[in-house]
Protein backbone atom coordinates (compact mmCIF):
# COMPACT_ATOMS: atom_id res chain seq x y z
CA UNK A 1 0.00 0.00 0.00
CA UNK A 2 1.50 3.44 -0.70
CA UNK A 3 2.17 5.90 2.14
CA UNK A 4 1.64 9.00 0.35
CA UNK A 5 -1.24 11.02 2.37
CA UNK A 6 -2.41 12.26 -1.47
CA UNK A 7 -3.99 10.49 -4.60
CA UNK A 8 -2.28 12.68 -7.66
CA UNK A 9 -4.20 11.50 -10.60
CA UNK A 10 -1.72 12.99 -12.67
CA UNK A 11 0.18 10.53 -11.69
CA UNK A 12 -1.77 7.47 -13.25
CA UNK A 13 1.42 6.48 -15.48
CA UNK A 14 3.60 6.59 -13.00
CA UNK A 15 1.48 4.28 -10.99
CA UNK A 16 0.38 2.14 -14.15
CA UNK A 17 3.13 2.52 -16.40
CA UNK A 18 1.60 -0.01 -18.78
CA UNK A 19 -1.23 2.30 -18.77
CA UNK A 20 -0.80 4.40 -22.77
CA UNK A 21 0.04 7.90 -21.64
CA UNK A 22 -2.94 9.30 -24.02
CA UNK A 23 -5.06 7.22 -22.63
CA UNK A 24 -4.36 8.09 -18.85
CA UNK A 25 -4.18 12.06 -19.91
CA UNK A 26 -8.01 11.75 -21.05
CA UNK A 27 -9.17 9.67 -18.03
CA UNK A 28 -7.37 11.98 -15.88
CA UNK A 29 -8.82 14.80 -17.64
CA UNK A 30 -12.55 13.22 -17.88
CA UNK A 31 -12.09 12.56 -13.83
CA UNK A 32 -11.35 16.22 -13.37
CA UNK A 33 -14.17 17.49 -15.34
CA UNK A 34 -16.43 14.58 -13.09
CA UNK A 35 -15.26 16.08 -10.42
CA UNK A 36 -15.33 19.90 -10.81
CA UNK A 37 -18.70 19.78 -11.87
CA UNK A 38 -19.82 18.53 -8.85
CA UNK A 39 -18.36 21.59 -7.23
CA UNK A 40 -14.95 20.11 -6.19
CA UNK A 41 -11.70 20.94 -6.09
CA UNK A 42 -8.23 19.90 -5.99
CA UNK A 43 -7.47 18.24 -2.39
CA UNK A 44 -10.79 16.99 -1.81
CA UNK A 45 -11.56 14.32 0.73
CA UNK A 46 -11.58 10.87 -1.21
CA UNK A 47 -14.03 8.48 0.97
CA UNK A 48 -12.80 5.36 0.75
CA UNK A 49 -14.29 1.81 1.42
CA UNK A 50 -12.28 -0.69 0.96
CA UNK A 51 -13.21 -3.86 0.57
CA UNK A 52 -14.62 -3.67 4.41
CA UNK A 53 -12.01 -1.24 5.76
CA UNK A 54 -12.98 2.22 5.63
CA UNK A 55 -10.67 5.31 5.12
CA UNK A 56 -9.94 8.22 3.20
CA UNK A 57 -7.15 10.78 1.57
CA UNK A 58 -6.40 13.88 -0.22
CA UNK A 59 -7.32 13.67 -3.89
CA UNK A 60 -5.77 15.73 -6.28
CA UNK A 61 -5.43 15.90 -10.30
CA UNK A 62 -4.23 18.56 -12.96
CA UNK A 63 -7.39 21.07 -13.14
CA UNK A 64 -9.31 21.37 -16.20
CA UNK A 65 -11.11 23.79 -17.81
CA UNK A 66 -14.94 23.37 -17.10
CA UNK A 67 -15.50 24.95 -20.74
CA UNK A 68 -14.71 21.88 -22.80
CA UNK A 69 -16.95 19.65 -20.53
CA UNK A 70 -19.55 20.20 -23.86
CA UNK A 71 -17.08 18.53 -25.92
CA UNK A 72 -17.26 15.49 -23.97
CA UNK A 73 -20.32 12.87 -23.69
CA UNK A 74 -22.04 13.67 -20.42
CA UNK A 75 -21.65 9.94 -19.19
CA UNK A 76 -18.35 8.83 -20.34
CA UNK A 77 -17.06 11.78 -18.47
CA UNK A 78 -18.59 9.58 -15.84
CA UNK A 79 -17.14 6.63 -16.68
CA UNK A 80 -14.13 7.49 -17.82
CA UNK A 81 -13.12 9.59 -14.98
CA UNK A 82 -14.28 6.84 -13.06
CA UNK A 83 -11.68 4.57 -14.52
CA UNK A 84 -9.15 7.13 -13.50
CA UNK A 85 -9.90 7.83 -9.82
CA UNK A 86 -10.47 3.32 -8.85
CA UNK A 87 -7.57 2.70 -10.95
CA UNK A 88 -5.11 4.96 -8.79
CA UNK A 89 -7.10 3.76 -5.42
CA UNK A 90 -6.64 0.12 -6.67
CA UNK A 91 -2.65 0.97 -7.02
CA UNK A 92 -2.79 2.88 -3.94
CA UNK A 93 -4.75 1.10 -1.73
CA UNK A 94 -3.48 -3.03 -3.16
CA UNK A 95 -0.44 -2.05 -5.15
CA UNK A 96 -2.35 -3.24 -8.44
CA UNK A 97 -0.82 -2.52 -12.09
CA UNK A 98 -2.52 -2.20 -15.15
CA UNK A 99 -1.68 -5.76 -17.39
CA UNK A 100 -4.38 -4.66 -20.53
CA UNK A 101 -7.52 -3.61 -20.94
CA UNK A 102 -10.23 -5.86 -22.04
CA UNK A 103 -13.22 -6.22 -23.54
CA UNK A 104 -16.70 -5.84 -22.51
CA UNK A 105 -17.34 -9.21 -23.01
CA UNK A 106 -14.72 -10.31 -20.54
CA UNK A 107 -16.86 -8.48 -18.12
CA UNK A 108 -14.30 -6.32 -16.98
CA UNK A 109 -12.83 -3.71 -18.20
CA UNK A 110 -9.17 -4.19 -16.91
CA UNK A 111 -6.37 -7.14 -16.33
CA UNK A 112 -4.38 -5.84 -13.17
CA UNK A 113 -1.66 -7.85 -11.61
CA UNK A 114 -0.08 -7.84 -8.28
CA UNK A 115 2.69 -10.20 -6.70
CA UNK A 116 1.22 -12.75 -3.92
CA UNK A 117 4.20 -14.58 -1.88
CA UNK A 118 6.22 -14.46 -4.84
CA UNK A 119 3.40 -15.36 -7.81
CA UNK A 120 2.06 -12.83 -10.38
CA UNK A 121 -1.68 -12.97 -9.96
CA UNK A 122 -4.05 -11.72 -12.05
CA UNK A 123 -6.96 -9.44 -11.39
CA UNK A 124 -10.31 -8.80 -13.56
CA UNK A 125 -10.88 -4.98 -12.41
CA UNK A 126 -14.82 -3.75 -13.17
CA UNK A 127 -15.12 -0.25 -12.75
CA UNK A 128 -18.30 1.75 -12.62
CA UNK A 129 -18.80 5.63 -12.16
CA UNK A 130 -22.07 7.83 -10.94
CA UNK A 131 -22.41 11.48 -11.28
CA UNK A 132 -25.01 11.23 -8.38
CA UNK A 133 -26.67 9.44 -5.97
CA UNK A 134 -25.55 6.06 -3.88
CA UNK A 135 -23.05 3.86 -5.22
CA UNK A 136 -24.73 0.83 -3.52
CA UNK A 137 -27.09 -0.75 -6.52
CA UNK A 138 -24.40 -0.11 -8.87
CA UNK A 139 -21.84 -2.01 -6.94
CA UNK A 140 -23.86 -5.10 -6.66
CA UNK A 141 -24.45 -4.93 -10.20
CA UNK A 142 -20.61 -4.69 -11.03
CA UNK A 143 -19.81 -7.46 -8.39
CA UNK A 144 -22.93 -9.90 -9.83
CA UNK A 145 -21.06 -8.74 -13.73
CA UNK A 146 -17.69 -9.04 -12.90
CA UNK A 147 -17.92 -12.49 -11.01
CA UNK A 148 -18.21 -14.60 -14.09
CA UNK A 149 -15.13 -13.08 -15.48
CA UNK A 150 -12.52 -15.88 -16.39
CA UNK A 151 -8.98 -16.75 -16.18
CA UNK A 152 -7.92 -14.86 -13.61
CA UNK A 153 -7.27 -15.38 -9.72
CA UNK A 154 -9.19 -12.43 -8.42
CA UNK A 155 -12.16 -10.22 -9.31
CA UNK A 156 -12.99 -7.02 -8.33
CA UNK A 157 -15.25 -4.25 -8.65
CA UNK A 158 -14.81 -0.56 -8.01
CA UNK A 159 -17.55 2.35 -7.77
CA UNK A 160 -16.90 5.70 -7.66
CA UNK A 161 -19.41 8.68 -6.78
CA UNK A 162 -18.69 11.86 -7.80
CA UNK A 163 -20.81 13.54 -6.00
CA UNK A 164 -19.13 12.96 -2.18
CA UNK A 165 -16.52 11.77 -3.55
CA UNK A 166 -16.04 8.37 -2.95
CA UNK A 167 -14.82 4.97 -4.14
CA UNK A 168 -15.44 1.61 -2.94
CA UNK A 169 -13.29 -1.47 -3.86
CA UNK A 170 -14.94 -4.84 -3.67
CA UNK A 171 -13.70 -8.46 -4.10
CA UNK A 172 -15.92 -11.44 -5.31
CA UNK A 173 -15.31 -14.44 -3.16
CA UNK A 174 -12.57 -16.49 -4.47
CA UNK A 175 -13.57 -19.85 -6.47
CA UNK A 176 -11.48 -22.02 -8.28
CA UNK A 177 -12.57 -22.07 -12.39
CA UNK A 178 -11.28 -25.67 -13.71
CA UNK A 179 -9.32 -25.57 -16.68
CA UNK B 1 7.43 -6.17 -30.62
CA UNK B 2 7.33 -7.27 -26.63
CA UNK B 3 4.48 -7.83 -24.88
CA UNK B 4 4.37 -5.10 -22.71
CA UNK B 5 4.18 -2.81 -25.77
CA UNK B 6 1.54 -4.50 -27.37
CA UNK B 7 -0.99 -4.95 -24.02
CA UNK B 8 -0.70 -0.72 -24.38
CA UNK B 9 -1.61 -0.76 -27.75
CA UNK B 10 -4.65 -3.46 -27.49
CA UNK B 11 -5.29 -1.05 -24.39
CA UNK B 12 -5.68 2.15 -26.37
CA UNK B 13 -6.83 0.16 -29.42
CA UNK B 14 -9.88 -1.23 -27.72
CA UNK B 15 -10.59 1.89 -25.83
CA UNK B 16 -11.05 3.49 -29.17
CA UNK B 17 -12.85 1.57 -30.82
CA UNK B 18 -15.79 1.34 -27.77
CA UNK B 19 -16.00 4.95 -28.00
CA UNK B 20 -16.52 4.72 -31.84
CA UNK B 21 -18.99 2.40 -31.14
CA UNK B 22 -20.91 3.96 -28.23
CA UNK B 23 -21.12 7.08 -31.12
CA UNK B 24 -22.38 4.64 -33.91
CA UNK B 25 -20.00 5.61 -35.75
CA UNK B 26 -18.89 4.04 -39.04
CA UNK B 27 -15.12 4.06 -38.06
CA UNK B 28 -15.70 1.56 -35.68
CA UNK B 29 -15.33 -1.52 -37.50
CA UNK B 30 -11.99 -0.57 -38.91
CA UNK B 31 -10.63 0.34 -35.35
CA UNK B 32 -12.27 -3.35 -33.77
CA UNK B 33 -9.98 -4.90 -37.24
CA UNK B 34 -7.38 -3.15 -35.74
CA UNK B 35 -8.25 -4.77 -31.93
CA UNK B 36 -8.23 -8.07 -33.40
CA UNK B 37 -5.14 -8.03 -35.19
CA UNK B 38 -3.14 -6.62 -32.02
CA UNK B 39 -4.98 -9.52 -29.99
CA UNK B 40 -3.59 -12.16 -33.04
CA UNK B 41 -0.17 -10.81 -32.07
CA UNK B 42 -0.83 -11.41 -28.62
CA UNK B 43 -1.45 -14.83 -29.45
CA UNK B 44 1.95 -15.34 -30.97
CA UNK B 45 3.40 -14.72 -27.89
CA UNK B 46 0.84 -16.01 -25.19
CA UNK B 47 0.11 -19.62 -25.82
CA UNK B 48 -2.95 -20.99 -24.97
CA UNK B 49 -2.27 -22.87 -21.91
CA UNK B 50 -1.45 -18.89 -20.58
CA UNK B 51 -4.66 -17.27 -19.29
CA UNK B 52 -3.70 -13.89 -21.05
CA UNK B 53 -3.36 -16.00 -24.38
CA UNK B 54 -6.66 -17.29 -23.95
CA UNK B 55 -8.43 -13.61 -23.11
CA UNK B 56 -5.94 -12.74 -26.32
CA UNK B 57 -7.82 -15.51 -28.29
CA UNK B 58 -11.10 -14.89 -27.64
CA UNK B 59 -10.72 -11.43 -28.01
CA UNK B 60 -9.24 -11.62 -31.57
CA UNK B 61 -12.13 -13.67 -32.80
CA UNK B 62 -14.64 -11.24 -31.03
CA UNK B 63 -12.99 -8.29 -32.30
CA UNK B 64 -13.24 -9.58 -35.57
CA UNK B 65 -16.87 -10.50 -35.15
CA UNK B 66 -17.48 -7.05 -33.79
CA UNK B 67 -15.60 -5.83 -37.23
CA UNK B 68 -18.38 -7.63 -39.26
CA UNK B 69 -15.54 -10.24 -40.76
CA UNK B 70 -17.18 -13.23 -40.05
CA UNK B 71 -14.32 -15.15 -42.34
CA UNK B 72 -11.11 -13.93 -40.05
CA UNK B 73 -13.45 -14.85 -36.96
CA UNK B 74 -13.97 -18.06 -38.37
CA UNK B 75 -10.45 -18.72 -39.73
CA UNK B 76 -8.63 -17.97 -36.34
CA UNK B 77 -10.85 -19.85 -34.38
CA UNK B 78 -10.00 -22.62 -36.16
CA UNK B 79 -6.24 -22.22 -36.09
CA UNK B 80 -6.59 -21.47 -32.45
CA UNK B 81 -8.21 -25.09 -31.99
CA UNK B 82 -5.39 -26.75 -34.18
CA UNK B 83 -2.60 -25.40 -32.01
CA UNK B 84 -3.43 -25.67 -28.42
CA UNK B 85 -6.65 -24.34 -27.28
CA UNK B 86 -7.93 -26.43 -24.49
CA UNK B 87 -11.48 -28.04 -24.93
CA UNK B 88 -13.06 -25.39 -22.80
CA UNK B 89 -11.51 -22.48 -24.80
CA UNK B 90 -12.10 -23.91 -28.50
CA UNK B 91 -15.94 -24.46 -26.67
CA UNK B 92 -16.07 -20.81 -25.88
CA UNK B 93 -14.60 -19.55 -29.36
CA UNK B 94 -17.02 -21.76 -31.25
CA UNK B 95 -19.97 -20.34 -29.36
CA UNK B 96 -18.49 -16.76 -30.10
CA UNK B 97 -19.04 -17.89 -33.90
CA UNK B 98 -22.75 -19.54 -33.06
CA UNK B 99 -24.04 -16.56 -31.29
CA UNK B 100 -22.98 -14.24 -34.83
CA UNK B 101 -24.41 -16.95 -37.03
CA UNK B 102 -27.70 -16.78 -34.90
CA UNK B 103 -27.80 -13.36 -35.33
CA UNK B 104 -26.82 -13.26 -39.02
CA UNK B 105 -29.78 -15.71 -39.72
CA UNK B 106 -32.10 -13.31 -37.92
CA UNK B 107 -31.70 -10.68 -39.44
CA UNK B 108 -30.97 -12.19 -43.14
CA UNK B 109 -32.94 -15.16 -42.91
CA UNK B 110 -33.20 -15.90 -47.02
CA UNK B 111 -29.58 -15.26 -47.45
CA UNK B 112 -28.77 -17.54 -44.52
CA UNK B 113 -30.59 -20.23 -46.14
CA UNK B 114 -28.09 -20.40 -49.20
CA UNK B 115 -24.91 -18.65 -47.84
CA UNK B 116 -22.33 -19.48 -45.32
CA UNK B 117 -22.44 -16.74 -42.42
CA UNK B 118 -18.93 -15.29 -44.01
CA UNK B 119 -20.89 -14.85 -47.64
CA UNK B 120 -23.91 -13.55 -46.24
CA UNK B 121 -21.68 -10.18 -44.66
CA UNK B 122 -20.25 -10.16 -47.65
CA UNK B 123 -23.34 -9.64 -49.53
CA UNK B 124 -24.81 -7.24 -47.06
CA UNK B 125 -21.95 -5.16 -46.85
CA UNK B 126 -22.25 -4.58 -50.78
CA UNK B 127 -25.72 -3.81 -50.53
CA UNK B 128 -25.30 -1.24 -48.28
CA UNK B 129 -22.87 0.29 -50.38
CA UNK B 130 -23.44 -0.35 -53.79
CA UNK B 131 -27.64 -0.91 -53.88
CA UNK B 132 -29.77 -4.20 -54.58
CA UNK B 133 -29.53 -3.70 -58.63
CA UNK B 134 -25.54 -3.19 -58.78
CA UNK B 135 -25.70 -6.34 -56.10
CA UNK B 136 -27.59 -8.21 -58.62
CA UNK B 137 -25.19 -7.08 -61.82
Amino acid sequence: MSDSPTLDLGRLCEMHPRLPGDLAAIMAMRAALGLQRNKHSAGVNLHMAIENAVTGCALTWPAADLGVAKQHDHNRITEDGAEAIALAVAHKTKTWRVVRRMQREERADWLLEHDSDGRRKLVAFEVSGIDRGSIVVRMREKLAQVAKSTDVDHRCAGVVGFERPEASLKSVKEKTYGR
Amino acid sequence: MDVNTLNALVSSAIWRAEQLEDLELDAASSAWLEVSKLEEELTKIKPAEDAEGRIARRGAVRAALKANDFTRAEDLAQRFAENGASRALRKELRDLLKVEANGLSERFPSASRHHKPGEVLRLAKLLLERGPFLLAA
